[in-house]
């Protein structure tokens, strides 16, 4: 549109013109007046009275041209924005192959930064899918007591205020009978009110409400009721046969609903509260959850629930410990769902980022580059009138919308990194399921893109707009202030290197506490050994007829041909959690219970240690001679000798278990074995023979998982096969489940730090590939644009190994003092990881040292190149092309 | 035609200030004069709403103004038609006209009947 007339100017002058036209009118007409016969002051008094109100009249056509002249600069910004925009556009085009480098940069960059940023917002930021989440809290004690009783339950329910309500519940897992083969789920059983708790109730059906009978009904989980019911919604009302006893289908919970955990399948009813019958307040085994009344926080209720305890310590001071009194815990269950993984997601995030910034600085000396080759064009519009601030904003969007496509691709790439995430990340993942793209993830990305974009073309678009066009057309175009100067794109370099040695020497730390990790000594043999859990029902066998099944299970299992050792255990080191008893030894006695040593229990058969490759130190493993009538005896772990015998025999001693009175006798020692995983320490540990535990430990369990050693050349998959059918042999009614070999389940132990170390040492390698290619760019570029300064020492005499070694020396300094700042950079960054290294100390030389030995590799190799050319350089040629 | 009466002055003093420079530029005096002059003082337009309604019309691009020098060697802010002012004098005649016809038709009626 045309704007032939415009307003210019400032609104004092519009002011101005404003007044200088009502003047003009009220002259003309005082004029006119004077000519008719009036006298002056008369005619012009008269004139300004026909006006009308002079000063009104100023401010309402002042208001009108200003509203004029607002609307006209904001036609001619959009129509500046739309040629910058129009121009940026063929620019980009005329230079397909720079345009090419420059969104594939930034499309790995800001793709990695989505990709993983989507990780940590559905992981971490995301809520959870109940309503209010942050209201609802976990609430269980420090050990040693862990959990809470039936009576503890009930006061801590009736008189905490902090607390709308509070269910709780146990966990466990269940055989489930259906005609086909029998199953084995994952069960939570609950108070009635834990769905209220948890405000989520079943997608279909009903919760269990507190007049239901107590074991007559079941909750099915989503992913059971697909399975098993095929999404069926008649499966409500049908019956459901869950360790030997038929209950009745009532409700199916949403999909989203995890909660305790992710697997489970199934949620049953606790038995009624009754007053009069509340139990042992010493016997803890119930985990609760509750709801925050409105208003409390987790500190208030902490404190309120601490005080509490307190009372309880007082009023029952005979049913605790005064030395290890009840300490409630209380957390958000997204904290305590998510908190372990947090660390890592972290230092991934961090990774990325450094990755996009040694990506600015790639784009940006790119375009440092390419500011210099168009020197002359911008000097010229600069000379037709084109202001410094029209050329910085064009380049400006330029730089945006460069930033802005890499951004769209930058989305398309994270889409595919985060299904390639998702497929490849360990089952511990919290919320693995939940991870995708959504609203929040798509404004980091635009958010990021527009940071980067200027970030990376402020400087190139502030020098190469700054130019004084005198200079820039002069001859030869020899100016002093250049685009891309030596001082820039050292920084740039030196920046480059600073960042790859941190990210570097971040993953080389990381990396390093991972193998510590698994070089650790477990004390058993992993290799080679596969696991089985079997689940006879509770009710349909007793001890003794337990006893026979597995003797007889194993016997037969033994005689399968590639079974080397076999043997059963009641749980199973790393994948399940036992919590130590105490014990004493025979003739010692202690004046307080917390001098009394501990030791966890494991029910074995003979052959466990062999089948675990667990060094007996000193006397015999159990046999099957340890029957349920033969003297009660036990197999002690060093350290549980040296803290009951300290530097005795342990052998022929005895001792029993902190509340029972059956004397063992010690037939054994074995080495200690690291039974929580990785990076725990070594616990005293007793192994009771199987048949002999009713008597010497309290229970004898039904649920056994066998532990299988094959042999070099057999099919792990074939035994495990014949495993399941003898089983079903014997009775088919048993699930044989959680079949893992050892090393799958040390490898899940561990898969969480695996999977981010390998992730970032991943990024580490690429942010080196960029850097490494940055560089090169940039020195190759700087030896172009020093030919001149080249040829003319050669001309005056220098070797052409002169050259070399003065390219080489030039950027040998550059090396070191990006290494220097980034060894120093590093080690900030170790602190923020500190609490992810094992063994690795947070100065570390061997990593330091190693990454300052693969940068400076790089930056040699990066220059090599360059400086062959520069070696090349024919004299006459460069001073002629001057 | 329901319009209230302060809507329907404006409407008129536009139709009068483009018909007033449909001749050639002028500055705002020499408008107020011709309208004075041609209506035979019939059409009394106070002056400060003429210059609101040369403004408001140079806002909405029906004229465009310029300063230069009065006949009196005096700077003044001319005024002029653009082809969109022209088109919508057009249309304003036009308009004013019927209205004017219309009126005219109801106020000489001599019968009830229609």
């Amino acid at each position: 549109m045309k704007r032939a007339f415009r307003l210019t100017g400032t609104r004092a002058s519009l002011d101005r013109e404003v007044q200088d036209e009502i003047q003009f009118h009220i002259e003309s007409r005082a004029k006119t007046l004077a000519e008719q016969g009036m006298e002056p002051e008369e005619a012009r008094a008269q004139a300004e009275r026909e006006y009308g109100d002079i000063h009104a009249s100023r401010s309402e056509i002042v208001d009108v041209d200003r509203r004029r002249l607002y609307r006209e600069r904001r036609y001619d910004l959009l129509d500046a924005l739309r040629n910058d925009i129009a121009l940026a556009m063929w620019m980009l085009r005329r230079d397909p192959l720079f345009t090419i480098v420059v969104l594939l940069t930034l499309a790995v960059g800001i793709g990695a930064n989505t990709a993983i940023f989507t990780v940590v917002n559905s992981v971490l930021l995301r809520p959870l899918p109940y309503p209010e989440p942050d209201r609802i809290v976990s609430f269980v004690h420090d050990a040693p007591q862990l959990l809470t009783s039936l009576p503890e339950y009930v006061d801590y329910k009736q008189n905490l205020h902090s607390f709308e309500s509070i269910a709780a519940f146990t966990t466990g897992e269940a055989n489930v009978a259906s005609g086909g083969d029998p199953e084995r789920i994952v069960t939570a059983t609950v108070t009635p009110d834990f769905f209220d708790v948890m405000s989520v109730h079943p997608a279909i059906g009903r919760a269990i409400k507190p007049d239901d009978e107590p074991g007559s009904v079941v909750v099915l989980s989503n992913a059971i009721w697909l399975r098993d019911y095929g999404g069926d919604p008649g499966a409500i009302g049908r019956s459901i046969v869950v360790n030997g006893r038929a209950r009745s289908i009532v409700g199916v919970m949403p999909s989203s609903f995890a909660y305790p955990a992710p697997t489970t399948d199934a949620w049953l009813a606790l038995p009624h509260v009754r007053a009069d019958s509340l139990g042992d307040r010493a016997h803890h085994y119930l985990f609760m959850v509750g709801r925050l009344s409105r208003g409390a926080d987790v500190g208030r209720a902490s404190s309120e629930a601490a005080a509490y305890a307190q009372r309880m310590l007082h009023e029952h001071s005979d049913r605790y410990d005064p030395a290890h009194p009840p300490v409630p815990a209380i957390a958000r269950i997204s904290d305590k769902l998510t908190g372990a993984t947090r660390p890592y997601l972290l230092a991934l995030f961090g990774s990325v980022g450094f990755v996009l910034l040694i990506v600015c600085a790639n784009v940006a000396s790119l375009l440092l580059a390419r500011g210099e080759g168009r020197r002359k064009e911008l000097a010229v519009r600069n000379a037709l009138g084109a202001t410094r601030g029209r050329l910085f904003t064009q380049l400006m969007v330029e730089a945006l919308l460069l930033s802005a496509f890499g951004g769209l691709s930058g989305i398309a790439l994270a889409y595919a990194g985060v299904r390639a995430l998702r497929r490849a990340a360990p089952a511990t993942i919290p919320r693995l399921g939940d991870i995708g793209i959504d609203w929040r993830v798509l404004a980091y990305a635009a958010a990021s893109s527009l940071v980067v974009g200027v970030v990376f073309g402020l400087v190139p678009a502030f020098r190469a707009s700054g130019e004084s066009p005198a200079a820039m057309l002069r001859k030869g175009g020899r100016s002093e202030q250049r685009v891309s100067s030596p001082r820039a794109r050292r920084t740039l370099i030196v920046a480059e290197i600073a960042l790859a040695v941190v990210l570097l020497s971040g993953s080389g730390m990381l990396v390093r506490s991972l193998l510590n990790l698994e070089s650790e000594d477990l004390g058993f043999e992993t290799a080679g050994v596969v696991t089985a859990k079997i689940s006879p029902n509770q009710s349909s066998y007793d001890d003794a007829r337990a006893q026979q099944l597995y003797s007889e299970l194993i016997r037969r299992i033994r005689s399968i041909p590639g079974v080397a050792q076999v043997a059963a255990a009641g749980w199973i080191p790393i994948q399940d959690e036992r919590e130590p008893w105490g014990v004493l030894a025979e003739g010692q006695s202690y004046a307080e219970l917390k001098q009394a040593p501990t030791a966890v229990a494991e029910q074995i058969t003979s052959g466990f240690f062999a089948a675990m490759h667990i060094q007996i130190l000193r006397g015999r493993d159990v046999t099957d001679d340890d029957a349920a009538s033969a003297p009660p005896v036990v197999v002690v772990s060093k350290s549980l000798a040296e803290g009951l015998w300290p530097g005795q025999d342990p052998i022929g001693r005895q001792m029993h278990v902190g509340g029972g009175t059956t004397l063992m006798t010690v037939v054994g020692m074995v080495a200690d074995i690291r039974a929580r995983g990785y990076s725990n320490a070594a616990e005293p540990s007793m192994y009771i023979p199987y048949a002999q535990a009713a008597v010497s430990a309290y229970v004898q369990p039904r649920t056994m998982s066998l532990v299988i050693r094959t042999r070099p050349a057999a099919s792990a998959a074939d035994i495990v096969q014949q495993v399941r059918s003898q089983t079903r042999a014997l009775d088919p009614s048993i699930p044989v489940t959680r079949v893992l070999t050892m090393d799958e389940v040390v490898g899940g132990s561990v898969a969480n730090r695996r999977f981010s170390t390998l992730l970032i040492a991943a990024f580490a390698i690429l942010a080196l590939a960029l850097a490494g290619l940055g560089m090169y760019g940039v020195i190759s570029y700087g030896v172009t644009t020093r030919r001149f300064e080249i040829g003319l020492r050669m001309a005056l005499g220098a070797e052409r190994a002169a050259t070399l070694r003065l390219v080489l020396r030039e950027t040998a300094v550059m090396g070191f003092m990006g290494i220097a700042i980034g060894l120093a950079g590093a080690a900030v960054a170790a602190k923020a990881i500190q609490s992810m290294l094992v063994g690795v100390p947070l100065i570390d030389p061997v990593t330091a040292l190693a990454a300052a030995a693969i940068l400076m590799l790089v930056v040699v190799a990066a220059t090599l190149v360059p400086a062959w050319r520069a070696m090349t350089v024919s004299p006459t040629d460069a001073l002629r092309a001057g | 035609m329901q319009k209230d009466t302060t809507e329907l002055v404006r409407g008129t003093v536009d139709a009068l200030i483009l018909k007033a420079l449909s001749w050639g530029p002028r500055h705002g005096y020499s408008v107020a004069q011709w309208i004075h002059a041609t209506s035979a003082d019939a059409l009394i337009i106070e002056d400060r709403a003429l210059y609101l309604a040369l403004h408001r019309l140079e806002e909405r691009e029906w004229v465009e103004s310029e300063w230069g020098v009065s006949d009196n060697n005096r700077r003044a802010r001319f005024y002029r038609l653009t082809r969109s002012g022209r088109a919508q004098l057009r249309a304003e005649t036009a308009r004013l006209s019927r209205y004017v016809e219309a009126l005219f038709t109801v106020l000489q009626a001599t019968e009830w009947a229609p």
